[in-house]
């Protein structure tokens, strides 16, 4: 499976767990490509097509990007959805502002990737530029517990994965898991 | 409370703290937080938030697996991904419960739809899961009907798996849509009294939702309530032992304990009224932005101790208490107050008060100390909408009525004609209504005395028949008012009247007593249609007739007398309703005594006569205590004669309290019965219109007249609609709008109402009525041509000499109004002659007070200076 460039997102994985920097880098940029561009195809694509339209943005992408046989050679997918779940949070906050922009402009009309940023604030039971908000200020208080937000909830990342990518105690992992979902949930619902 | 960012030193700080604290229990943490926190309380409180957080996150988290694990996860292990049930899709799942796994589903033909789908997990259908799940389904179909319950569309099964679809609820929670929309606290009222009318149609149907926060109350982007989730909510049986009839169940504990009822977190019946305290913390919530207190995850008995036990602040103390609290605590109350588009200041006078204490009946610690049911939240926040006092107030006339009273002159006159509507709103009550039907009965009884001693038998029997047909479709058998006008009435009916009436004077001479009643429902009858010139006749005739025939004394005489009171009265002879009414509270005290509905009646038409037309105060007052205080404890405080006790005693009291600070208990009472009418107003709606005379009343003295002009021509309409153009009550209710008209400065339209009015009054053959002269008089008021004025003033005085008699209240005020017309126009004599008389009317009424004279020697002296 490759990106546009040629690359492919396998030897980008490969290169990047070898703790190629420029490789990482790229990664994301594919991945990040990719989910814009499944997220504009579904956009664009005429509402009475009832084969694409339910099914959700990022299953799309994971499947264009990487087939489950790569997964398996990979062995650890912790490069990817790292990657993977950067671009997720990106994708997701520039279209959350699109949304609100759009909201703003009177225009109503729904587009697919309203889908997937609903299941995020369903689940989070709050918007989710409010989360970006205080990520990142999270982020501006300790880096690491912001990115360990990024990778445990954007990406899905096993506590070991995680504390291995960050070079860190798996408790230590734990630890700031913990009180980064305190301290953001707090700070979501400070009026609830 | 607002957070901020902290320095990432004193971050790392935190951290080390608060996963030093985490593991501990409740008790260790506190001490070990007194210990680290010794001199850092902003940094002990940042701790104990993230603490609470902490536990909460851990019994609902938010922060569950990443999306996007999630939805690879399912496309790879959920095969229902895209799987179609009947006309449905499934897009994604939404949820999982213990039974079941709750999809996002779309409609895939006709119109596009999104829906939840309930599935039950496969494995799961024993008996009792499958008894259970069903129950779901019976519950939301009985309350599909409910525009603010997310309703049931389908249900199927799936390989043996039951399912249901429902709507899809896409809304904000209730306090998030408020605090985004920046709703103020009356629309925030009016959205949760859309929601109480959800729960209230949930417990019609004998089902208690159990689990009400604001996560189960989503609005929509129309502004529409919706309550979801009834996952937890049961059909109820009416427990047996309970008189009260409330709904009751033993209570498996529900999900959050911070709006769970003090019973429910104890373990005990959970009712209807867990539902009152649940929805209680809501509203709290919804006005302050504060919430009463919250037990998150603590432990269960901290959590019992907290919800059962623990004082409950008022929410504007809640508030305060921000305001006078650290920066960070007065940030937050800015932030909240924001919101709802005031400053903290205000917003919190704004809770003091009925909202406080609204907020705090829903949320007592003990059942039967919060409201009733959740429908009398709805009507306590309409009663506080419309500017009516609350029922949480109960009795206290320590009542903060400052608002009210505002010396208001005007309110004098207005008072005049809001009661006289009263007391003709008040024809047609239940007591009217029962005794009617009673008095049809004794006719009946009488009759067929009469059947067995006269040969004319026959003739009776079939004459009654005849007139109870003909009045009886029109419920018309009383003296009964508060029905339909004569223009309502088809002709065909009113000539029947006449045909037996002729006849009953004809034919029925051997049987005098049962002639005089049946002249009398006949009069009643063309009374009650405002045709005063037949029903006199009737009624007189029927008077003498028991005068030659019974002694005195008989019950059958005050009976005629109160007759003729109630025709006198609406026509304005008011002297002649006073001596009818004495007469017949003279037989029926004697007879029945006081504590009887005949004479409680007679004492409060006699009452409203002497105090507003007579002006004979002392009396009136004594009169109208006793009526109120009979009521009262007879009736009920809630019932609707004590409704229109209340309202006449309260706006007399305004008359005759005007300016003097007794006048804020007149308006507590007007209030109060106001809030009476409201609640009576589905079954008697002839009550509205009375509870919007009273409505615009109050506001006008308020001196908000739009609304007290809004509240007039609403009344205005409604009596009209209910009861034709051709009705007294029409005729009193029209002027009351016409002078508003005139008092926000349209003459325009008053005067074009006056006009109407007398139209349609001679049309009726009423032009020299009471009625015809309040018009005129006030015509007069409105025009600015001396001549007109005059003209019409010298109308409605001479329809008051003939009327009311020369030594009148109304006759000497309107003579001095004409006094100063002609004043004006130079002609200073004459109107120093009739000023005078006037005064001297003023002075001759007993206990006037002194008011009028006042302000007539005001006039003289201004007249003399010129």
């Amino acid at each position: 499976m490759s990106s546009e460039s040629g690359e492919s997102v396998t030897d980008l994985l490969h290169r990047a767990q070898q703790g190629d920097a420029e490789a990482t880098d790229r990664l994301f940029e594919t991945v990040y490509g990719e989910l814009r561009r499944v997220a504009e195809g579904l956009m664009h694509r005429e509402r009475g097509d009832h084969t694409l339209q339910p099914t959700a943005l990022v299953n799309e992408a994971a499947a264009r990007l990487i087939q489950p046989s790569a997964m398996d050679q990979i062995g650890n997918r912790s490069q990817f959805f790292a990657a993977m779940g950067r671009a997720m949070r990106r994708v997701l906050v520039d279209h959350a502002r699109l949304r609100l922009r759009k909201k703003r402009g009177g225009d109503q009309a729904k587009i697919p990737l309203d889908e997937t940023l609903a299941f995020v604030e369903d689940q989070l039971q709050a918007e989710l530029l409010s989360l970006e908000e205080a990520l990142a200020e999270l982020e501006a208080m300790q880096p690491r517990q912001g990115r360990v937000v990024e990778l445990k909830f954007f990406a899905g990342l096993p506590m070991d994965e995680i504390a291995r990518m960050l070079e860190v105690s798996v408790r230590t992992v734990q630890g700031d898991w913990m009180i980064a979902r305190a301290w953001l949930r707090r700070r979501l619902h400070e009026n609830d | 409370m607002k957070t901020t960012r902290v320095h990432p030193d004193k971050w790392q700080r935190i951290t080390e703290l608060f996963l030093a604290a985490v593991d501990l229990d409740v008790a260790d943490r506190r001490s070990m937080l007194d210990e680290a926190c010794r001199d850092d309380p902003a940094m002990r409180h940042e701790l104990e938030q993230i603490l609470a957080s902490h536990d909460a996150e851990q019994v609902e988290p938010i922060f569950q697996a990443s999306p996007l694990q999630t939805f690879v996860e399912q496309r790879g292990t959920d095969e229902l991904i895209g799987h179609q049930l009947g006309t449905y899709e499934i897009v994604r799942s939404l949820a999982e419960g213990g039974m079941s796994r709750v999809y996002l589903g779309r409609r895939t033909s006709g119109y596009e739809q999104e829906v939840a789908i309930k599935l039950l997990r496969p494995g799961l259908d024993t008996a009792d899961v499958l008894g259970r799940f069903h129950q779901e389904i019976e519950l939301l179909a009985a309350l599909y009907e409910h525009p603010s319950i997310a309703g049931l569309y389908d249900a199927g099964a799936l390989d043996g798996r039951p399912y249901f679809v429902m709507e899809y609820v896409r809304g904000q929670w209730i306090t998030k849509y408020c605090d985004a929309n920046q709703l103020a606290l009356r629309e925030r009222l009016k959205l949760f009294a859309g929601v109480c009318g959800a729960v209230a149609a949930a417990h019609r149907h004998a089902i208690i939702h159990r689990d009400l926060k604001p996560s189960n109350i989503l609005v929509t982007d129309e502004g529409l309530p919706k309550l979801i989730d009834f996952g937890i909510a049961k059909l109820q049986t009416v427990d047996p032992g309970a008189d009260s009839g409330e709904l009751t169940e033993e209570g498996s504990r529900p999900l959050t304990p911070d709006y769970a009822s003090p019973e429910q977190v104890a373990g005990g019946a959970v009712t209807t009224a867990s539902d009152v305290y649940s929805l209680g913390i809501v509203l709290y919530e919804l006005l302050s932005g504060c919430r009463p207190y919250r037990v998150g995850s603590a432990a269960m008995a901290e959590i019992v101790d907290t919800v059962c036990h623990q004082t409950i602040d008022r929410p504007s103390l809640a508030l305060q208490k921000l305001i006078a609290g650290d920066d960070d605590a007065q940030q937050c109350a800015a932030a909240l107050a924001q919101a709802r588009e005031q400053t903290p200041e205000s917003l919190s006078r704004a809770l003091s008060g009925d909202l406080d204490k609204i907020v705090l009946m829903c949320v007592h610690k003990e059942r039967d100390g919060r409201y009733s049911s959740v429908e009398q939240i709805a009507r306590e926040i309409e009663r506080y909408l419309n500017g009516f006092p609350i029922r949480a107030r109960g009795d206290a006339l320590g009542y903060r009525l400052g608002k009210f009273v505002r010396r208001n002159r005007t309110a004098v006159t207005l008072a005049s004609t809001a009661l006289l509507a009263l007391v003709v709103g008040t024809l047609g009550t239940t007591t009217q209504a029962i005794r009617a039907s009673k008095h049809a009965r004794n006719a009946a009884l009488e009759a067929d005395r009469a059947n067995r001693e006269a040969t004319a038998a026959r003739a009776v029997s079939d004459y009654l028949a005849r007139v109870v047909e003909t009045v009886a479709p029109y419920r018309l058998a009383g003296f009964q008012i508060g029905s339909v006008g004569a223009d309502r009435v088809p002709i065909a009916r009113t000539e029947a009247l006449a045909e037996n009436a002729a006849l009953v004077r004809s034919d029925l001479g051997q049987h005098p007593l049962v002639q005089a009643r049946l002249l009398e429902a006949i009069g009643r009858a063309y009374g009650g249609l405002g045709m005063f010139s037949d029903a006199d006749p009737l009624l007189l005739q029927a008077a003498q007739l028991r005068d030659e025939h019974l002694p005195g004394h008989h019950l059958d005489v005050a009976n005629s007398a109160e007759s003729l009171g109630w025709v006198t009265f609406v026509q304005g002879r008011f002297r002649d309703s006073v001596e009818h009414w004495r007469r017949a509270l003279d037989i029926r005290q004697a007879q029945l005594g006081d504590d009887h509905p005949e004479t409680d009646l007679t004492k409060f038409s006699l009452a409203t006569v002497l105090g507003f037309a007579e002006r004979h105060y002392s009396e009136a007052d004594a009169l109208f205590a006793e009526v109120l205080q009979w009521r009262e404890e007879n009736l009920g405080p809630d019932h609707v004669d004590t409704g229109y006790a209340l309202l006449g005693s309260g706006l007399f009291r305004l008359q005759a309290d005007a300016g003097r600070p007794e006048q804020q208990a007149a308006l507590t009472m007007i209030a109060r019965a106001g809030a009476i009418f409201a609640d009576h107003a589905a079954t008697q709606p002839i009550a509205t219109v009375i509870s919007d005379v009273g409505q615009s009343l109050m506001l006008s003295s308020l001196a908000s007249k739009e609304d007290a002009l809004a509240a007039a021509e609403r009344a205005f309409n409604t009596a009209r609609s209910l009861l034709g153009r051709h009705h007294p009550l029409v005729d009193f209710v029209g002027l009351l709008a016409a002078n508003e008209l005139l008092r926000q400065g349209n003459r325009d339209e008053a005067v074009h109402m006056y006009r109407d009015a007398l139209a349609d009054l001679r049309a009726r053959g009423l032009e020299n009525s009471y009625f015809a002269g309040r018009n005129h008089e006030h015509w007069g008021h409105a025009s600015l041509d001396h001549d007109e004025t005059e003209q019409h003033l010298r109308r409605a005085l001479a329809i008051y000499e003939d009327v009311l008699g020369h030594r009148a209240w109304r006759t000497a005020w309107c003579q001095a109004h004409l006094a100063l017309t002609i004043h004006a126009q130079g002609r200073s004599d004459e109107a120093h002659e009739m000023l005078d008389d006037a005064r001297q009317t003023f002075l001759q009424i007993r206990n006037e007070g002194r008011d009028t004279v006042t302000w007539i020697d005001g006039r003289i002296r201004n007249l003399q200076n010129r």
